[in-house]
C-alpha cells in the first residue's frame, strides 16, 4: 500500500508535466496546422537556460523560473512562428515535419554548443530533497515532496487559466475560431496570424514549465534523454487527445506518467527483471504511442488537395540517368586516387548513407508514405548480416558473406511489411509518428539488450552482443572489398545501380501508381488500385534499400554501437534527403553524402583550425565556426519553407548555363583537370584541390550566367542599356 | 431498359446530422441520369457512397445485379464504376497524359474486360476530349475548367460501365460547357456508356439527361424526365424557396 501511494504520487507528478507539454503541442498544432517536433527541444533548452541561471549565475530560483518560462520561452516561440512556421503554408506534410525536426536538431546543436555534454548538469529540486511532508501508511513512512505539490499545483493553475482564456475571453474564442476556420475569422476582422503567434507563445511557456520541472524530477539536464522523453510522452498524450481535446490530452499525460511510474517502481522490486526492465520502462511511452495510433479510427481516404503544393520534381530520362551515374562513378574513381584512406572510408560511409536515403526517396518521395526511422531498418539489416553472415577466421580476416547480406535484406523486408500493416490505416503525420515510435523502440529497447535475442522459429539473432559490433567487409565470390577505396568504389557503383533502378521504377507503371497513390489515394482507389498491396510493396522495397545501406554503412564505420542507430540520426538522414530533394535520386545522394561526409569534413576543418588557434578568444573564434558548421544542415532544413523542392533543383538550375556555354564548359573542365593533376602528382595537397574545386564550382556558373544574360539581351539592339544593366546587377 | 445501378434506402448521418435519408433511385444503362439539388442536398455524399469512399449508415448499392454494398472502392472500380471529383483529385505530380496512362494501367491490371494498349487509348481519349495540346503539361498547371476535363478523361480510361461525373462543367466557359454536353451525349449514344451526372448548371442537366432525380436536404424530392421535373412545384420551391418564405 505504501509503495502504491509513493508510485501514485510520482506518477501523477510526471504525468501532469507530460500533460502540460502535450497541451502546448496540441495548442500550436490546432492553431497553425503544424505539428511541432521541436516542442520537446524548447522544453530541453528551457531546462538548460534555467540551469545556467540558477547553477552558474546563481539567480534566485523563482526569478529564473519566471524569466525562463514566462518571458524567454514565449518570445523564442513567437520568433520561431514568425520567422519559420508562417512560411510553411502550402507545403506538403513531409516538408512541415522536416522543418520542425530540423529545428529540433538545431536546438540540439545549440545545447551541445552551450553546455558540454560530457558532464552532468544537475538541477536540485525546488526546496531540496528535504522539503517534504511525511505520512505513515501501513506502518511505513511515505514522503510527499513540496516540489511534487508545486508541480501539480502549477499544472492545475495553468490548466485553469487556459480554460478560462478559452471559454471566457475574446482572444480565447478567436483561438478556437482559428481552429475551425481561419478564413471565416479573417472575414470577421480577426487576425489568424496574431492569434496563432499567441498560441505559440503560450505553447512555449507550457513546454518550458514542463522542461524545467521534468529536468528536476530527473535530477539533471540531459539533452537527448530529456528531449526524447518529452517528445514521446508529449506526443502520446497529444494523440490520446487526438490533437483536439485538451481534457483527453491531460488524461493521456497522466496515464503515461502513471504507467511509467508504476512499472519502474514495481519492476525495481524484482531483482530478476533488472536485465530488461529499465530499458522497457524507457520504451513505455513509444509502445503506448504505437498502441494509440493503432486504435485511432481509420483516416478516410481523401486527396491531399495537393494542387496548391509548391514542390516540383523533374524525372530524368534513363539516358540522362546512365550518363549521370557514369559521371559520378568516374568522378569518385578520380578523387579516390588522391584521397587518403581515412577520407575514402568517410566517403564510403556517406555513399552507404545515400543508399539508405534512397529508401526515403522511394517511400516518401514516390509513394508519399513517411518513414522517420530509416536508420532503424538499416540497423536490422546490419545486425542480421552480422550474426548470420560471418565467414572466415577471426578478426581481422573475417568477411561478410553475400548470404548474410541477403538474409539481412529479407528479414528487414519482412519487418518493413509488418510495420506497413498498421501503416495501411495511417497516413501522413500519424504514420510518421508510428515509424518514429518503432525507431525509438528499437534503439532504446531491442538494441539496448546486451544478451542474445533470437527470433523464435527462424532462429535469427537480433541483438547487440556486448554493446558493440564490428561488421567485416564483404566477400563476393572471389573478391573481398577490404580496403577503404574498394569499399568506396563498390558502394558508389551500387548506389549508381540502385539509383538507376529507382529512376526506372519511377518511370514504370508501378512508379506511376506510387505517385498516383501519393497525390490522391481517393482517386487511385476509385480507379481500382489496391492500395494495400501498393503500400506493403513500397515499404518492403524501401526496407530492402535501407538494409543494403545499413550493412554497407556499418562496414564503413568499422565498429558500431547502439548510439549509431539513434533516432536523431534517422531524423538527420530524413532531413538531409528532403533538403537535397525528396523526389529525386540526386537529392538522396546529396542528403546521404552531405550527412556522412560534408558535416564531418566541415567540422574537422574548423575543429583543426579551432585547436590551432584556440587562443583567439571565445566568441569570434574557429570554435564558434565549428559549432556553426554543426548547425548548418539544420539551418538549411529550417529554410525549406522558402524552397520546398530541395537544393538539387537549385544547384542543377545554377549549373545549366555552363552546359550551354561551350567555352566556359571547356574552361571549367580544363581548370578542374589541372587542379586534379597537380594533386595527383603531389604538387600540392588535397586541401588545395578541395579549395580550387570549390572556387571553380562557384565562379564558373556565375561567369556562365553573366555571359548568358549578356548574350540574351543582345538581340533587341534598340535596348542598349540592358546589357550594362545585367552586368551591373 | 434495365437498371444498371440500383441505390436502395441509403441513409448517411455525420454525428447526428442526417446527410442522406432513405434515398432510393436508379440509373438506366445507356442513359444519362441527372442528380440535382440545392447546395448541401447530399449529391456529393451520394457519389461518395456509390463509389465506396463513404460507408452509409444503412442501404444497399447494386451494380448490374452485383451487390457492392460491402465492397471497397477498388472492388467497385473493378465492377465498372468510375468517377470524377468535385474538388479536383488529379495526380498533380504527373502530366495530363501520365494521369490517363496510369488510370489505364490500373484498369488493365484488374482483369476486367480485355486489355488494351494504354498509350493508344490515352491518345484517343485525349483527342476526343480536346486535350491533345496539353498532353505533356503538368496537370497542376492547368486552369480548373480543363483540369475537370482531364478528370473526365481519366475516369473514361478505365472503360467503366457507369461513370459518376461530379460537376464536370463548373469552371468551364459557356461554349466549353456546350461542347462538353454534346460530346457526352455522343459518347453515351455511340458507345453505350452510362452516366450519372451531378451538376449545378440546371439548363445543361435539363438538356442532357434522360432522367433526373432531385435531392433536397438529403431526401429524394422528385424523379422524372426533364419535362416532368420542370413542372414539379416542389422542385421549384426547393430551388427558389417556398412561396410563403419568399414573402
Amino acid at each position: 500500500m505504501a509503495n502504491f501511494v509513493v508510485f501514485l504520487i510520482a506518477g501523477i507528478t510526471s504525468g501532469v508535466l507530460f500533460a502540460l507539454a502535450a497541451t502546448g503541442l496540441v495548442l500550436t498544432y490546432t492553431t497553425s496546422g503544424i505539428f511541432n517536433f521541436a516542442h520537446g527541444g524548447v522544453a530541453m533548452l528551457a531546462a538548460y537556460v534555467f540551469y545556467q541561471m540558477t547553477q552558474v549565475w546563481m539567480w534566485p530560483t523563482w526569478l529564473a523560473f519566471v524569466v525562463v518560462c514566462f518571458i524567454l520561452a514565449p518570445i523564442f516561440q513567437i520568433g520561431i512562428y514568425r520567422v519559420i512556421m508562417r512560411r510553411l503554408a502550402g507545403t506538403s506534410e513531409i516538408t512541415k515535419i522536416v522543418v520542425t525536426i530540423s529545428l529540433m536538431l538545431a536546438m540540439f546543436g545549440l545545447a551541445q554548443w552551450g553546455w558540454d555534454q560530457s558532464t552532468l548538469h544537475a538541477i536540485p529540486l525546488f526546496w531540496g530533497v528535504e522539503g517534504e511532508w511525511t505520512f505513515h501508511i501501513g506502518g511505513r513512512d511515505v514522503y510527499l515532496q513540496y516540489f511534487q505539490v508545486f508541480a501539480i499545483a502549477t499544472a492545475l493553475l495553468l490548466g485553469v487559466i487556459l480554460s478560462i482564456l478559452f471559454k471566457r475571453t475574446r482572444v480565447g474564442i478567436a483561438m478556437r475560431a482559428v481552429v475551425d476556420s481561419p478564413d471565416l475569422l479573417k472575414l470577421n476582422g480577426g487576425v489568424p496570424e496574431k492569434i496563432a503567434a499567441l498560441s505559440w507563445a503560450i505553447g512555449g511557456s507550457m513546454a518550458a514549465v514542463a522542461g524545467v520541472l521534468v529536468a528536476q524530477v530527473q535530477g539533471n539536464v540531459d539533452a537527448t534523454s530529456l528531449t526524447i522523453l518529452l517528445i514521446t510522452c508529449g506526443v502520446t498524450a497529444a494523440m490520446i487527445g487526438r490533437l483536439r481535446s485538451i481534457p483527453m490530452t491531460v488524461f493521456g499525460g497522466v496515464l503515461i506518467g502513471l504507467e511509467m511510474s508504476f512499472f519502474s517502481g514495481y519492476a525495481s522490486l524484482h531483482s530478476a527483471w533488472t536485465s530488461w526492465a529499465p530499458s522497457f520502462g524507457v520504451a513505455i511511452p513509444v509502445m503506448s504511442l504505437f498502441v494509440v495510433l493503432l486504435l485511432l479510427p481509420q483516416d478516410r481516404l481523401r486527396g491531399a488537395s495537393l494542387s496548391r503544393l509548391r514542390e516540383r520534381f523533374v524525372v530524368p530520362t534513363m539516358k540522362t540517368s546512365w550518363i549521370a551515374a557514369g559521371s559520378l562513378l568516374a568522378f569518385v574513381v578520380g578523387i579516390s586516387q588522391i584521397m587518403g584512406s581515412a577520407d575514402a572510408q568517410t566517403l564510403a560511409g556517406g555513399m552507404a548513407l545515400s543508399i539508405m536515403a534512397l529508401s526515403v526517396t522511394l517511400l516518401t518521395g514516390f509513394a508519399g508514405e513517411i518513414n522517420l526511422a530509416p536508420i532503424s531498418f538499416g540497423a536490422i539489416g546490419a545486425i542480421v548480416a552480422y550474426h548470420h553472415g560471418l565467414i572466415g577466421p577471426g578478426f581481422p580476416d573475417q568477411r561478410t558473406s553475400l548470404w548474410g547480406i541477403f538474409l539481412g535484406i529479407v528479414v528487414t523486408m519482412i519487418v518493413g511489411a509488418v510495420v506497413a500493416i498498421p501503416a495501411l490505416r495511417l497516413r501522413g503525420l500519424h504514420l510518421a509518428l508510428a515509424t518514429m515510435a518503432f525507431g525509438i523502440f528499437l534503439s532504446v529497447f531491442i538494441l539496448s539488450f546486451t544478451g542474445t535475442v533470437t527470433i523464435p522459429l527462424v532462429h535469427i539473432q537480433l541483438s547487440f552482443v556486448g554493446g558493440a559490433m564490428t561488421v567485416p567487409p564483404v566477400k563476393f565470390l572471389l573478391w573481398s572489398f577490404v580496403s577503404p577505396k574498394a569499399q568506396l568504389l563498390s558502394s558508389t557503383a551500387l548506389f549508381c545501380l540502385l539509383g538507376i533502378g529507382l529512376i526506372a521504377i519511377r518511370r514504370s507503371s508501378y512508379g506511376r501508381r506510387l505517385i498516383a497513390m501519393k497525390d490522391s489515394p481517393a482517386a487511385s482507389a476509385t480507379l481500382g488500385q489496391n492500395l494495400m498491396w501498393l503500400k506493403i510493396s513500397a515499404f518492403m522495397l524501401s526496407s530492402a534499400l535501407a538494409a543494403v545501406g545499413g550493412i554497407l554503412y556499418c562496414i564503413a564505420l568499422g565498429s558500431v554501437q547502439t548510439s549509431t542507430f539513434d533516432i536523431m540520426f534517422s531524423f538527420a538522414l530524413v532531413m538531409g534527403t528532403v533538403v537535397g530533394g525528396i523526389g529525386s535520386v540526386s537529392g538522396a545522394l546529396l542528403g546521404g553524402v552531405g550527412l556522412g561526409v560534408g558535416l564531418t569534413a566541415i567540422q574537422h576543418t574548423f575543429f583543426n583550425l579551432a585547436n590551432a588557434h584556440n587562443d583567439w578568444g571565445q566568441l569570434l573564434s574557429w570554435a564558434t565556426a565549428y559549432h556553426l558548421a554543426a548547425l548548418l544542415p539544420a539551418t538549411i532544413g529550417i529554410t525549406l519553407g522558402g524552397n520546398p523542392s530541395g537544393s538539387v533543383a537549385n544547384i542543377v538550375e545554377s549549373y545549366k548555363p555552363i552546359i550551354k556555354d561551350l567555352p566556359i564548359l571547356i574552361g571549367t573542365l580544363v581548370a578542374l583537370g589541372i587542379a586534379y593533376v597537380m594533386t595527383l602528382t603531389h604538387v600540392w595537397g588535397n586541401w588545395w584541390f578541395v579549395f580550387c574545386f570549390g572556387i571553380i564550382g562557384i565562379i564558373s556558373p556565375a561567369v556562365a550566367e553573366r555571359r548568358m544574360k549578356a548574350s540574351n539581351s543582345q538581340p533587341p539592339q534598340s535596348n542598349n542599356a540592358q546589357p550594362e544593366m545585367a552586368v551591373l546587377q | 431498359m434495365t437498371s444498371l445501378l440500383e441505390v436502395s434506402n441509403v441513409s448517411v448521418s455525420f454525428r447526428g446530422t442526417k446527410a442522406l435519408v432513405d434515398v432510393s433511385f436508379d440509373c438506366q444503362a445507356g442513359q444519362i441520369t441527372g442528380l440535382i439539388g440545392p447546395n448541401g442536398a447530399g449529391k456529393t455524399t451520394m457519389f461518395n457512397v456509390i463509389s465506396g469512399l463513404l460507408k452509409p449508415t444503412s442501404g444497399a448499392i447494386v451494380l448490374d445485379g452485383v451487390d457492392l454494398s460491402k465492397a471497397n472502392p477498388a472492388k467497385r472500380a473493378r465492377q465498372g464504376i468510375s468517377r470524377t471529383f468535385q474538388r479536383l483529385e488529379l495526380f498533380v505530380s504527373l502530366t495530363v497524359r501520365e494521369n490517363l496512362v496510369v488510370a489505364g494501367e490500373i484498369r488493365n491490371s484488374l482483369g476486367r474486360g480485355e486489355k488494351f494498349d494504354v498509350g493508344a487509348e490515352a491518345d484517343r481519349v485525349m483527342s476526343l476530349l480536346d486535350l491533345t495540346d496539353v498532353a505533356d503539361v503538368d496537370v497542376a498547371a492547368l486552369p480548373t475548367g480543363r483540369a475537370r476535363v482531364v478528370e473526365v478523361a481519366r475516369a473514361l480510361m478505365t472503360r467503366p460501365k457507369l461513370v459518376l461525373l461530379d460537376e464536370p462543367a463548373s469552371g468551364q466557359s459557356e461554349e466549353e460547357t456546350e461542347r462538353f454536353g454534346e460530346l457526352l451525349r455522343k459518347m453515351v449514344d455511340d458507345s453505350g456508356l452510362s452516366v450519372c451526372l451531378v451538376e449545378h448548371d440546371v439548363p445543361l442537366v435539363m438538356r442532357l439527361c434522360d432522367r433526373i432525380h432531385v435531392l433536397n436536404f438529403g431526401e429524394l424530392l422528385a424523379s422524372g424526365t426533364a419535362a416532368e421535373i420542370r413542372q414539379n412545384t416542389a422542385v421549384a420551391d426547393a430551388y427558389l424557396g417556398a412561396p410563403e418564405e419568399t414573402i
